[in-house]
């Protein structure tokens, strides 16, 4: 019966325990920014959420992956205080904010013989498996919650992709299999291509009769690259912005910002708030 | 005592009544009753939740069109999940097919023919390969089996039927081995004996004889493989290529039902999130299918296993064994000679994989990458420890009472055979039989939405769902090991039948409780589907309860499906992960080695508390004398 007693204790003591953890943890949450949403902004937003941090010792700012769909989704619910979509937002409720231009990279393993790929090409191939050049003869492309697949296939006019080509869920998984065979082509932000040698940049050109532009910022920048797709973060138009995640928004667009978006591969943009 | 005063006064008062009803021993064993109730209670919670969430897909997409359709186009509306039906069938067949062919001959390597130093280490070691976690198989098999593949095929991607069925197959060897392995311990051997004593060779004896002897344990087996198969997640999402197309080819990038859910249940919303919320809901209808297969074929076991035993040794066996020795002979010779190839080849893929995951992690465990600060944009394991182990905590806090009681009222206080108990016993093996995957989908439905997202309380309340069943089965099996003459002496000394529990029946199955916890450990390390949409899945120190986090496996997948430059850190956590697994195994084979040895000492903890018990007593008494 003691034993008993003690066991009943014990799982009170523990029930205990968990609650006040719990409501502690719930009174430190008004200093927590949460974000979440298209794993292709992800790695941007880390980077300047942990530059947030460093200068705002009290503020925690979580980054979530997801998609652009979640971070849609999310923010539509009030679930976050900002989405991220890597694609125009129109949906109903929330505004977007767009704090960088991200140039999408089409990629061939590096000693690949393929240099240019018109659009012609590219949407041949992805449509209906015929080879660019005689040198790339398969693509790989994301999964359908992609905002990168839905910007490219956008851009490309692609309606629909061949039967039986890998779906990946990410940008890794794509770079992987490019760099894996020389007969492979895919799609990744233009960020990815810094540092990598195992894959190059194609270059690219809407009409046969264009030269074709190689992916870079530069490029991206002034428009003459089209492959390109917006960085939005979004947020719950009825709930608007609180003081501290607008104070990190103004971050994003300060020069300390711009200097970390430029960092990784984007365009740094005006900021639409103003 | 109570009861007792209530039979002999009929004439009680209604408070009377009412005071004798809620005695200790009664509420007590309401409570046990509730503890035990509780399976039924989450396995219909599972349904219903499950189909509520899904009927707004059927409805919209149309039930038909949703089962045959044949495009999985959720951007233009199109939701068929006809392909992936088809997949899952493939696959699964495959390699059951395949899994059950390696198992059964590795059980039958094990208990007849395995050295005898070797049993024990080579026991364990099927077990380890049950403790790895599908994300390490996955990536074993994305990192090694994948490469091999394109090689030889020529193909320009590996993924597919093929490379999947490959790791599939080692994956639910040791659940399939390990049944079969007590299938065939428990043929009585006598008739093993028997037929040596007819003139039969060991080889004969093993192959006809003991194996059709224990051929309904081995179907068990085989339809609990089925199940794993069908539910297996993580490791099939990162193998199979992720295109909805139907099973034309082996090498061909395609989508099972569990491979989408995991490719596209994250990164969804609206329609399309639940579309695939009713993906799960068919697959826990294939799945509840199985589970009653397997409960019909468990309940004739005993009788089956006897009319086939006996007809065979009176039909043919006796008339053909003399004349035909030789023949007959050769091809279980064969057979013993296919059981070591067999015995052998699981050896190595469990080596190999092991040897891998060390070989590649273990360079990039540091001190920075296992403790350092975690950032967004630099992950270090530090979190995973902290998720990690509250979870283990807080799981264990719930699911322990709630199982050591079921299983309590499953041995103590039921009645054998009883209505009741039978339901009871159906529903926690149905539980048992349900893949993480759609846990982890009614985890994100219930708990989550009920805490307001993604968290540890919601992770842990997922996982006390998955644990309760092996906490359940292990401690029943120990309770009821218990002898009865130690609850009688018990009752002779006066001990009412909470006190001989806790007292005498409970400290006994220790050992069972113990390795239970073990088990569950093992399980929420290794676990990721069911964690990824509960618990969450972002890189930072989880600061309470309420906050998200990502355990060990759920980092590697994250680490591995991410876009970021962190390859090195999943090595390192699959290397992590390894090694508490291995920990974890050598753990048990101690702790089973230290009760043994107390059980064969006299002077165990378990005989101490009964002096003490019985000193007690005794005191008692005489106190109440004087």
């Amino acid at each position: 019966m003691k034993k008993f007693g003690k066991v009943v204790a014990i799982a009170a003591a523990c029930a205990a325990l968990a609650g006040s953890v719990a409501a502690f943890s719930a009174c430190g949450s008004t200093k927590t920014i949460t974000i979440a949403g298209s794993t292709s902004v992800q790695p941007l937003m880390g980077k300047l959420a942990d530059a947030y941090m460093e200068l705002h010792g009290d503020v925690t700012i979580k980054v979530d992956g997801g998609g652009s769909g979640v971070g849609i989704s999310k923010a539509q619910d009030g679930t976050v205080d900002l989405g991220m979509a890597s694609k125009e937002v129109t949906d109903a409720g929330v505004t977007p904010i767009k704090i960088a231009t991200d140039g999408i990279a089409l990629i061939v393993s590096a000693d690949s013989a393929l240099e240019e790929v018109s659009k012609q090409e590219v949407f041949d191939l992805y449509a209906n498996h015929t080879p660019i050049q005689d040198i790339v003869t398969d693509a790989v492309s994301r999964d359908t919650s992609s905002g990168t697949r839905e910007a490219f296939m956008d851009l490309i006019e692609l309606e629909a992709i061949y039967k039986g080509q890998p779906e990946l869920t990410s940008q890794d998984a794509v770079i992987e299999n490019v760099a894996a065979s020389d007969k492979v082509i895919g799609y990744c932000s233009l960020e990815a291509l810094a540092g990598n040698t195992e894959i190059k940049g194609v270059k690219y050109k809407e009409n046969d009769t264009d030269t074709a532009v190689a992916p870079t910022t530069d490029n991206v920048s002034s428009g003459a690259y089209t492959l390109a797709r917006p960085f939005n973060i979004i947020y719950n138009t009825e709930n608007g912005l609180s003081d501290i995640v607008n104070d990190f928004i103004d971050f994003i667009f300060s020069e300390e910002g711009a200097e970390i978006i430029k960092a990784n591969g984007q365009v740094v943009v005006a900021d639409s708030r103003k | 005592m109570a009861e007792i005063a209530t039979k002999e006064n009929k004439k009680l008062s209604f408070k009377e009544y009412i005071a004798a009803a809620f005695t200790k021993e009664n509420i007590a064993k309401v409570i046990f009753v509730a503890f035990a109730a509780f399976s039924i209670l989450a396995v219909f919670a599972i349904i219903l939740f499950l189909l509520a969430e899904s009927i707004p897909a059927f409805r919209d997409i149309g039930f038909f069109k949703f089962l045959f359709g044949d495009v999985w186009n959720p951007d233009k509306g199109s939701y068929g999940i006809l392909p992936m039906i088809l997949t899952s069938l493939v696959l699964t067949v495959l390699s059951v097919a395949i899994g059950s062919v390696l198992a059964v001959f590795t059980a039958i390597f094990i208990v007849y023919y395995c050295p005898k130093k070797l049993k024990k280490i080579y026991t364990q070691m099927v077990n380890l390969l049950a403790g790895i976690p599908s994300i390490v198989y996955a990536y074993f098999g994305f990192e090694m089996i994948k490469p091999i593949i394109e090689d030889l095929s020529g193909e320009t991607f590996g993924y597919g039927i093929l490379l999947s069925t490959i790791i599939l197959s080692i994956m639910i060897l040791p659940t399939i081995a390990s049944i079969t392995k007590n299938s065939l311990e428990s043929v009585p051997a006598q008739y093993y004996e028997g037929s040596l004593a007819l003139g039969n060779t060991k080889n004969q004896t093993v192959f006809k004889v003991m194996v059709p002897a224990a051929k309904n344990g081995i179907l068990a087996a085989i339809i609990l493989g089925i199940g794993r198969a069908v539910g297996e997640t993580m490791a099939v999402q990162f193998l199979l290529g992720g295109s909805v197309v139907y099973p034309t080819d082996f090498i061909i990038s395609i989508s099972s039902l569990t491979s989408k859910i995991a490719q596209e249940f994250g990164e969804s919303s609206g329609l399309h999130r639940q579309a695939l919320i009713a993906i799960g809901f068919v697959l826990l209808v294939i799945i509840l299918v199985i589970n009653l297969a397997l409960w019909f074929v468990k309940r004739n076991n005993a009788v089956a296993g006897n009319s086939v035993f006996t007809r065979k040794i009176k039909s043919s066996d006796i008339e053909h064994t003399a004349p035909n020795y030789k023949r007959t002979g050769t091809l279980q010779d064969a057979l013993r000679i296919i059981s070591y190839v067999i015995a052998v080849l699981v050896a190595v893929a469990l080596l190999s994989i092991v040897l891998y995951v060390l070989v590649i992690g273990l360079p990039e465990i540091s001190a920075d990458s296992l403790f350092g600060k975690s950032t967004n944009s630099h992950p270090t394991l530090a979190p995973a420890f902290v998720t990690t182990g509250s979870i283990i905590l807080i799981s264990l806090v719930i699911a322990l009472p709630l199982g050591i009681g079921a299983a309590i009222y499953l041995n103590e206080y039921s009645k054998r055979g009883s209505k009741l108990v039978n339901t009871i016993r159906l529903f926690i093996d149905t539980l048992a039989g349900v893949p993480s995957i759609l846990f982890g989908l009614f985890g994100y439905i219930f708990f989550a939405k009920m805490f307001g997202g993604a968290c540890i309380l919601a992770g842990s309340f997922t996982i006390v769902l998955m644990i309760l069943p092996t906490i359940i089965r292990s401690t029943e099996q120990s309770l009821s090991e218990v002898p009865d003459s130690m609850r009688e002496a018990s009752y002779a000394l006066g001990a009412g039948k909470i006190r001989t529990i806790f007292m005498v029946v409970l400290p006994q199955a220790l050992p069972g409780i113990i390795t239970a916890i073990i088990l569950s450990i093992g399980r929420i390390v290794g676990e990721s589907a069911a964690l990824i949409y509960t618990a969450g899945s972002n890189f930072l120190m989880p600061t309470g309860v309420l906050d998200s986090g990502s355990t060990f496996a759920v980092f590697m997948f994250q680490l591995q499906s991410e876009g970021l430059d962190t390859k090195y850190l999943a090595h390192a956590a699959s290397a992590v992960l390894i090694i508490i697994v291995l920990i974890l195994n050598i753990l048990i084979m101690v702790l089973e080695n230290y009760f043994n040895n107390k059980a064969a000492n006299k002077k165990g903890p378990v005989a101490k508390l009964i002096c003490k018990l019985t000193k007690k007593e005794v005191k008692e008494v005489t106190d109440a004398e004087n």
